[in-house]
């Protein structure tokens, strides 16, 4: 009993202590915020943000300005030159749609040579369970071209 | 002839490191009795921290320098370097010059701010600014991520520094080390080791503390966004570009200007295409030389009376702070611009706005090619990337107007 009681009168006196302890520290730390000076820290942070910002929303509007008046001069430039290559390239693009058109399960402008390919692609995945049938081929929206793809892999793979 | 055996080697004895682990008066008046064992401990923190460079590949460019200049500074005896030559506002290189070590001699290239102006030479040499120019919007991204920066700042008086320290702990956010080694030298010189080591760190880390905040703060539809192809910058705008923003911004924070100078020299050299050879030096052989100097004499700061103090852990947990909220910033300001651009701009580019050039942006591509394979960031990422840069050395240049 008397062991018991002093135990707790033991761990009472731990208890107290770190009581004391926390309060020392409660007390310090208020005395700290009381001492810092909460407007002139609150003006610092607000007068970094705004310069910082209104900085570089000026160089915003900088770069902007610039690239317009470049973008001027640039068509100017280009205005006289354009028009004589402009009728030739447009053949040659009609074309390619009226071949592509023929595939009979093709539903946008892809080549039979594609279309092959893929059908093969799938049947070397399927195996030869037959009985598939390629309804419809589109090109996924937003991708980029393979070539394309494999050509900014290979410039950036070094970043 | 025993009694000069005896001397000499008694001279000896007094003279080694041995002994000067017990008569450092220094590291007696800040660590009383345990003062013999602190040297030590920072030996086995810059053994640790070469561990990191070299097993683990941590930044080793600079980790290697700056861990092996911490081991040399706390070499007893040594007498390699005197933090207390530089504390005060004032520096008397006389007497630096007169009885520093070598330490000392290369460390006053760090307290004129020379190393971290040169090192913004090459990296303008080597950074294109053509993905900002051709979306000026990304200027604003580089903003929103220095808000970490200001945000820590508050945190750091909070925990009880100095407004001087908490701005240079404060400018860790900005993802930056010549920055942060510039702004701290002149603020906080005591704190300078703490505060490289915890930039640095970071700066390695960022592949791995910025993924989680980005996945966090934004929608899987959001990441998936592909941007629109950059416009082709005309080779004119690149050369006024670097022109511009020296004289504009140096007229508005004059104390931005040696470090955003030296970036544009650089830039403006290797866009010029006329000194092929000054690029090639400034980039390499230069920026490699002053690297070398640049580490060492940081981590000479790490003496044990200045790094072993409650304060480091504190720095180093703020710096972790700083650079998360910084991607925060930029993160959410990019989910402002999706919305207000209608889904054009994806936000995960926003996180770049931290410096860390160019891990930063590859983080961006990362994250955003995780989310769709077909989808490459890295180029609209590199716009608020370079845009950190200058928006850090513009937070830098005012916390110094305000405070030096």
């Amino acid at each position: 009993m008397i062991e018991k009681l002093l135990t707790m009168r033991y761990n009472y006196n731990i208890v107290r202590f770190y009581y004391m302890m926390l309060n020392i520290h409660v007390k310090s730390n208020i005395k700290r915020r009381m001492n810092m000076d909460w407007g002139f820290t609150l003006s610092v942070v607000f007068v970094g943000l705004v310069v910082v910002f209104s900085v570089l929303i000026a160089l915003v509007l900088m770069c902007v300005v610039i690239g317009k008046i470049f973008a001027a001069i640039n068509k100017k430039k280009n205005g006289i030159v354009k028009e004589k290559p402009a009728p030739e390239v447009k053949q040659p693009a009609k074309a390619t749609v009226i071949n592509a058109t023929p595939a009979p399960v093709v539903e946008s402008g892809i080549g039979d040579d594609v279309v092959a390919a893929i059908s093969a692609a799938i049947a070397c995945i399927t195996g030869d369970k037959g009985g598939i049938t390629i309804k419809s081929i589109k090109r996924a929206k937003g991708s980029r071209p393979v070539w394309n793809t494999a050509s900014v892999m290979e410039n950036t793979r070094p970043f | 002839m025993f009694e000069v055996f005896a001397d000499t080697i008694k001279g000896l004895l007094d003279d080694s490191g041995f002994t000067g682990l017990f008569s450092n008066p220094s590291l007696v008046a800040t660590f009383g009795d345990w003062a013999p064992i602190m040297p030590l401990i920072m030996i086995i923190i810059s053994c640790a921290l070469i561990y990191l460079a070299i097993g683990k590949g941590f930044e080793p460019l600079l980790l290697l320098p700056i861990a092996f200049g911490m081991l040399l500074t706390n070499l007893p005896s040594t007498e390699m370097f005197h933090m207390d030559y530089f504390v005060n506002k004032t520096v008397d290189f006389g007497n630096v010059l007169q009885n520093g070590g070598l330490l000392d001699f290369l460390y006053i290239g760090v307290k004129l701010g020379i190393y971290p102006s040169l090192i913004f030479l090459g990296i303008g040499a080597m950074t294109d600014f053509g993905p900002l120019i051709a979306n000026p919007k990304s200027f604003l991204l580089g903003a929103a991520a220095q808000l970490g920066i200001f945000v820590t700042f508050v945190g750091a008086i909070m925990l009880g520094f100095s407004n001087e320290f908490a701005a240079a702990i404060g400018i860790i956010g900005g993802a930056d080390g010549p920055t942060a080694i510039y702004v701290a030298k002149t603020l906080a010189p005591t704190i300078l080791g703490s505060i490289a080591v915890a930039a640095y760190s970071y700066m390695a880390l960022v592949p791995l503390i910025q993924p989680p905040i980005m996945k966090a703060l934004t929608s899987k539809k959001e990441r998936m966004v592909v941007m629109k192809q950059l416009r082709p910058v005309s080779r004119t705008e690149k050369l006024l570009f670097p022109i511009i923003v020296t004289i504009f911004i140096s007229f508005i924070v004059p104390p931005a200007a040696p470090l955003l100078g030296m970036l544009m020299l650089g830039n403006l050299m290797k866009e010029s295409g006329v000194v092929d050879r000054l690029v090639k030096t400034a980039s390499n052989e230069l920026m490699n030389i002053v690297t070398i100097f640049l580490g060492i004499s940081v981590g000479a700061t790490a003496k044990a009376e200045y790094f072993l103090t409650p304060d480091t852990l504190k720095i180093i947990a703020l710096g972790l702070v700083a650079f998360c909220i910084g991607t925060a910033g930029g993160v959410l300001f990019g989910k402002l611009m999706y919305v207000i651009t209608g889904g054009k701009v994806n936000p995960l580019i926003g996180s770049a706005g931290v410096s860390a050039v160019p891990m930063a942006a590859r983080v961006s591509q990362r994250v955003g090619a995780e989310a769709n394979p077909t989808n490459f960031l890295l180029m609209h990422a590199m716009g608020p990337n370079v845009a950190g840069v200058i928006g850090s050395a513009v937070a830098a240049g005012v916390l110094l107007s305000i405070f030096a």
